[in-house]
């Protein structure tokens, strides 16, 4: 530059003017202490719980001088996970430190999906937000507000939302993850299997996974009790097609053709029954329907599934032998994501029904009983809403969770404005385009909006839809409702609370609902000041308050046995009062009342069955920006079959794109060339492949199986979107490849050959007739009882599924 | 007093709970790690396959072979086995990279200094347990005195027969045990097992340390530096003639 | 308007050297301009005041006129909104990142609060400062570095320990700054300023220099 010095002065000397106007300036971004003032001393050590995923183990914060958090540790307090946490866990201040993260309140100022905004005002963003939902509420009523929710977080949310009036809440954590199994526990076992699954690995002699990837799929606290299981010498049984962390523990992995997963429990039952390993003096006590279980499953042998799931029938044999001389101290994961195929709650029924034929339910290193914690709510004054849902959850989809109703359910309702037109959504901390299949409707859906509000800690890209999007402090600066375990064995409470005060104009989720409540006109919704006061309202049950809990985090809260006592008679929460293992309410509804295997459509030529799990160190799509975890995985691959590979001619670690049947094409994915899988399946991890161009971490890494699915097959008991359902090729170059006429699969099953089966009873000879006879006529007497009964229930669902957690 | 430490890789879910907290613990640059975790992968043919996850660090040998290359003396084992850094001293000239058999060091790219596991001594001060065994989610990682007949390694080492990662290429006394099946070690042993150490030749290594002299830049750093690399010499750690 | 007055006269003052007052409204003013968009702002670029700010502290030839664009294209309101905009989409929050983050600890230790605020906090303390409570922004965010700038000339610290602060902390990032924002920018306006105040920056400090060595002559 060649600028002299003298220019610059004779310069600077031209400066009154506008610097006399510029002079009135008053900046306050600084406090001046007075002399001798040493600096700031923090450094503390905080305990908390995380929400790097929904399992929210214990955390400890450690807070440097300058007030920032320094690193996390896990809580030794914590009941479940002893002071362990996982990668997620340990990275998890990146998320308050993400540079990306959304800082203040924003409104959408050019069009959807431009991507265009200001910054505003809480007071701008929350007036705006109330006299936009009030006029929705005065024109189509209060129910045309959607709200999509994730977590105990989203209770405070959730009570604005009812108290507004509309019954329209729904979380994938049921249409997309676990419903089917809540269902297909609860016709039979009475309950839902809850969170965290009440698996007693600590007591077990087996445990049998059917897709569960353990390790792979992380909750800490589950991870650590499988692995001191294993040392322990616990047997492990894996049905996954691909050749997971857990299937390389496992001392029978049974590589099942996909979708085919019900035939084999049948099977299973088929050998349990027949050869005599169920238990006998547990479901003659307990059970109701087991003749006509008996006589169900007596064509579904061992051959028959072996022919269906591809797997040898001496592997299934052996397996359900292993099963029955573990039973009763057999630990069947229940799964947790299992909308799969569209028969998922009836797959579900089935495997609640070997556990229940094991003698495992209630029964000490089987599946144990959750307990109860005294932590009482606020009363509201304000009702239920009396308008019926449009999700179709316990209509359309009669078994689907009020509590956590259907999601695509009320996309398809607000995209066809039946029963009614939906014209606001208000989405918390949910990803509605990342974890909903058939992310084309809820784009269409979204257009249909007069009002689209998001609240959540990143920018994922539904904000570019939003008109309104309000930034939340991260889990690391803020309180949360109070978080109840009745699913362990000594149930607990544990807090959230501030590591650090929120970053920016970001605001906790309490705060944020309670605002809105205010310009609701539902003042009297949180008749609480502050969470202290909630706190301790809460806490009143246990005995403590929040400032006594604030050190350890934790209080726990110890009752009985978690297991069933079988000296007196125990009643099931089912309609029998007994373990149903033939569901009348299902037959009522017209679904098959014992689980059948229905074919699943095949793969076509050319194609392979896309499928999809976890990975260590990510939560679904949410955690691919985070800069550790980015290190660690930024980009997922593509599970071949090695032998697949080969014929293709692909090798291990080339980058090819997908086309699935839709003609959808996918980013480019590196090939994992690898025996561990079928040659019918592709697998990948869920939650890569970020659209946005400008995405500094995760675009444009891997590939999105949600882009992929365009198809889903639902549950019709349940409302469950079953993903497993697409199909993809391999494009390299731009061309579909294929395999080649001479390719062959024989898979070789070393060690497996002929194995007989030792009946005890000839199933040909069962007659089952007469029992059934009998219960048709008591059902006369049980359907008269029936309406008072389902009032009752449906009590019960509603304030048991309030304290579901998300998934 | 000789710390070790166990990994069960039957327990080993492969998940890096581990090396994440060795991150944020010892702020350890993203694109470096202190503690590795591989996965092998499904070795075999659809369906007879067998795995194994592989946790790597600092063996803190019996016989190391850091520890004499190290110009400067940075690089010394304590009397309880743990090799450690004196950032002070290092210089950064990568030597004992270059000499470590299981690559367990690297060149902070910050400092400029050597860095590696430690056994997170500093947490050891204060009664702690390291930091990727304290959070290790599958508790497959065992920490203690291999000397105490009470302690748990000694158990899993002595009882349970855990084995050392040793091979043709080096056969140095690393004191990270591992305990697995028949099958994992085997695999270890094909694609963990250490390399050999590549050691810099006396006439470079003389040339590397001159060159300040030459520079004349004799500063109280690098004095100190010469004292402790010639008082290495005077006790005669390794040989090197010019 | 009236300001352009008070200039007029100020113009036909002789040329006198650059006073500490003078440099702390500048550096005060820095940080105003990089504060959220706010009508202050807008009242000022529509009368002129900043466009003749920035032709004042600037070392090449005026831009007074093409700056004076802004004024025409916009209404006050539009213009508000459009400056908001911008702001947010480089400053704030756009999907799925901001291109041109305010912190110095981005370009230093790609990450928010990274270790290098340690040393920004410490200078802060040393002075006396902290952040107050009631600011929203993290410490080394652009606006507080000026403020902070602005309050040591303020405060007559000695001239090199104000220096030292402005390079080693201010101009140690605000070109990687400038090259983001060049990058990413759809309006020129926050492009220009940072351009303009980052020759201000180096010149400042160049004046300083020579200022010193005469001091030890």
């Amino acid at each position: 530059m060649s600028i002299s010095r003298r220019d610059f002065l004779k310069r600077s000397v031209l400066t009154g003017g506008a610097l006399s106007v510029l002079s009135t300036t008053q900046l306050k971004g600084f406090t001046k202490h007075p002399i001798g003032w040493k600096g700031n001393q923090r450094v503390s050590e905080i305990a908390s719980i995380c929400e790097m995923c929904f399992w929210r183990c214990g955390i400890l914060g450690n807070v440097d001088k300058y007030g920032k958090i320094l690193k996390i540790d896990g809580n030794p307090e914590h009941p479940l996970t002893h002071g362990r946490l996982c990668a997620r866990g340990n990275a998890g201040h990146k998320l308050t430190y993400d540079p990306d993260r959304l800082k203040y309140p924003l409104m959408r100022v050019g069009k959807r999906g431009e991507g265009k905004f200001k910054r505003v005002s809480w007071d701008e963003a929350l007036d705006f937000f109330a006299e936009k939902l009030l006029k929705i509420k005065k024109e189509y009523g209060p129910e045309a507000v959607g709200y999509f929710p994730h977590g105990i977080q989203a209770r405070f949310f959730h009570q604005v939302m009812t108290a507004f009036g509309t019954p329209n809440s729904v979380e994938p954590a049921f249409a997309q993850c676990r419903g089917p199994r809540d269902v297909g526990y609860k016709l039979t076992f009475g309950n839902n299997i809850g969170s965290p699954e009440p698996l007693d690995f600590e007591h077990t002699d087996l445990m049998v996974f059917i897709g569960s990837h353990i390790g792979e799929n992380v909750f800490t606290g589950q991870v650590l009790q499988y692995a001191e299981a294993l040392e322990r010498g616990a047997k492990l049984i894996v049905v996954d097609p691909r050749f997971s962390d857990a299937a390389a523990k496992a001392d029978y992995w049974l590589p099942i053709k996909p979708g085919t997963d019900t035939s084999l429990l049948l099977a299973w039952m088929h050998v349990l029954i027949f050869e005599g390993h169920y238990d006998k003096e547990y479901i003659d006590n307990n059970a109701i329907g087991f003749d006509q279980l008996k006589e169900h499953v007596k064509d579904f042998t061992p051959k028959w599934a072996a022919k269906i799931t591809e797997l040898p029938e001496s592997l299934i044999i052996k397996t359900a032998r292993l099963m029955g001389k573990c039973s009763p101290k057999v630990a069947l994961h229940p799964g947790r994501h299992v909308t799969w195929y569209g028969d998922d709650s009836q797959r579900s029924r089935a495997m609640a029904l070997v556990t229940a034929l094991l003698g495992s339910y209630g029964r000490k290193g089987g599946i144990y009983l959750s307990s109860k914690i005294p932590a009482p709510k606020f009363p509201s004054s304000h009702h239920k809403p009396k308008v019926k849902r449009a999700d179709g959850a316990g209509t359309k989809y009669p078994f689907a969770s009020k509590g956590l109703g259907v999601t695509n359910g009320l996309i398809d309702a607000t995209l066809n404005e039946d029963p009614y037109p939906i014209k606001g959504w208000v989405v918390y901390s949910q990803n509605v385009l990342e974890s909903i299949p058939e992310t084309y409707k809820t784009k269409e859906a979204i257009d249909k909006l007069d009002l689209m509000v998001v609240v959540d800690v990143m920018p994922v890209e539904q904000i570019l839809y939003a008109d309104l999007v309000l930034p939340e402090a991260t889990f690391l600066e803020r309180y949360d409702d109070l978080y109840t375990v009745k699913n362990a064995k000594i149930p607990f409470a544990a807090i959230r609370q501030p590591i650090i005060d929120p970053l920016f104009e970001t605001k906790p989720g309490w705060w944020i609902a309670k605002e809105m409540a205010k310009r609701l006109d539902l003042k009297d919704l949180f008749p609480w000041d502050t969470m202290e006061e909630y706190f301790d309202h809460r806490l009143s049950g246990l005995n403590t308050t929040l400032k006594q809990m604030q050190a350890k985090g934790i209080a726990m809260h110890s009752k009985g046995t978690p297991y069933y006592d079988f000296s007196k008679p125990v009643k099931f929460k089912t309609e029998s009062g007994k373990i149903e293992l033939y569901s009348k309410k299902l037959l009522r509804e017209g679904f098959s009342p014992m689980p059948e295997y229905t074919p699943i459509d095949e793969v076509p030529t050319g194609y392979f069955r896309l499928i999809y799990g976890r990975s260590p160190v990510h939560t679904f799509a949410r955690s691919q920006n985070n800069e550790i975890l980015n290190s660690y995985q930024s980009e997922n691959d593509l599970w071949l079959n090695n032998k697949v590979a080969e014929d293709l001619g692909l090798l291990d670690g080339e980058y090819v794109k997908l086309e699935n049947q839709d003609g959808v094409i996918s980013n480019k994915i590196k090939v994992n060339a690898t025996p561990g899988i079928r040659a019918d399946a592709v697998y990948m991890v869920h939650g890569f492949g970020h659209n946005s161009k400008r995405m500094r971490k995760a675009h444009g890494k891997g590939v999105s199986d949600t882009q992929l699915m365009t198809r889903v097959k639902v549950d019709p008991i349940s409302g469950g979107t079953g993903m497993r359902v697409n199909f993809v090729r391999i494009v390299k170059n731009g061309n579909p490849i294929m395999l080649s006429g001479a390719f062959s699969f024989l898979p070789n099953f070393e060690g497996e050959g002929e194995e007989e089966l030792k009946y005890v009873e000839d199933p040909k000879r069962v007659k089952a007739k007469r029992k059934i006879k009998k219960v048709k006529k008591k059902e006369v007497k049980v359907e008269k009882k029936e309406l008072k009964r389902k009032v009752i229930e449906l009590k019960e669902v509603e304030t048991e599924e309030e304290e579901d957690e998300g998934c | 007093m000789r710390y070790a430490m166990v990994i069960d890789l039957r327990k080993c879910v492969g998940c890096d709970a581990c090396t994440v907290a060795c991150r944020t613990e010892w702020e350890v640059p993203i694109g470096h790690s202190r503690t590795v975790v591989s996965h092998s992968g499904a070795i075999g043919e659809f369906p007879n396959v067998y795995s194994t996850n592989f946790v790597a660090q600092c063996n803190h040998c019996d016989e190391p072979t850091c520890v004499p290359p190290c110009p400067t003396g940075a690089t010394f084992q304590e009397k309880n086995g743990i090799v450690q850094v004196d950032t002070d001293l290092c210089i950064g000239c990568g030597y004992c990279v270059e000499a470590c058999p299981y690559d367990a060091r690297y060149i902070n790219p910050e400092t400029n200094k050597v860095d590696k596991c430690d056994f997170c001594a500093e947490r050891l001060d204060v009664g702690l347990q390291p930091a990727c065994a304290t959070t290790c989610i599958a508790n497959a990682k065992y920490f203690g005195d291999l000397e105490d007949r009470n302690s748990i390694v000694y158990k899993k080492v002595f009882e349970e027969g855990a084995w050392r990662n040793e091979n043709e290429n080096a056969a140095i006394g690393p004191n990270v045990y591992y305990l697995g099946t028949k099958n994992q070690l085997e695999i270890v042993k094909a694609k963990f097992g250490p390399r050999k150490a590549r050691l810099a030749t006396p006439a470079q290594m003389w040339k590397d340390i001159l060159r300040p002299f030459i520079f004349g830049a004799i500063g109280v750093t690098f004095v100190g530096q010469a004292i402790a690399f010639f008082n290495q010499l005077r006790n005669g750690e390794e040989p090197i003639d010019d | 308007m009236i300001w352009q007055g008070i200039c007029i006269i100020q113009l036909n003052k002789l040329p006198k050297v650059i006073d500490m007052n003078e440099r702390e409204i500048i550096y005060k003013t820095f940080a105003k301009l990089f504060n959220y968009p706010d009508d202050e702002l807008i009242e000022w670029i529509k009368s002129g005041v900043i466009a003749e700010f920035l032709e004042l502290i600037e070392m090449e030839e005026a831009k007074i006129e093409e700056r004076n664009q802004w004024n025409k294209l916009n209404s006050k309101s539009d213009l508000l909104e459009v400056l908001q905009v911008e702001y947010t989409h480089l400053f704030i929050s756009s999907f799925p990142t901001i291109p041109a983050p305010l912190y110095k600890s981005f370009y230093e230790d790609n990450e928010i609060m990274g270790s290098s605020i340690e040393s920004l906090i410490d200078t802060y303390e040393k002075y006396g400062f902290e952040v107050s409570k009631t600011s929203n922004e993290l410490p080394d965010n652009l606006v507080l570095q000026f403020e902070f700038a602005s309050l040591l000339i303020k405060d007559n610290v000695p001239l090199d320990e104000q220096y030292s602060f402005i390079s080693e902390f201010i101009l140690s990032w605000t070109e990687k700054l400038e090259e983001k924002i060049i990058e990413n920018a759809n309006l020129d306006f926050y492009k220009d300023l940072l351009v303009t105040i980052n020759k201000f920056l180096n010149n400042d400090i160049a004046t300083n220099n020579t200022k010193l060595s005469r001091a030890e002559l």
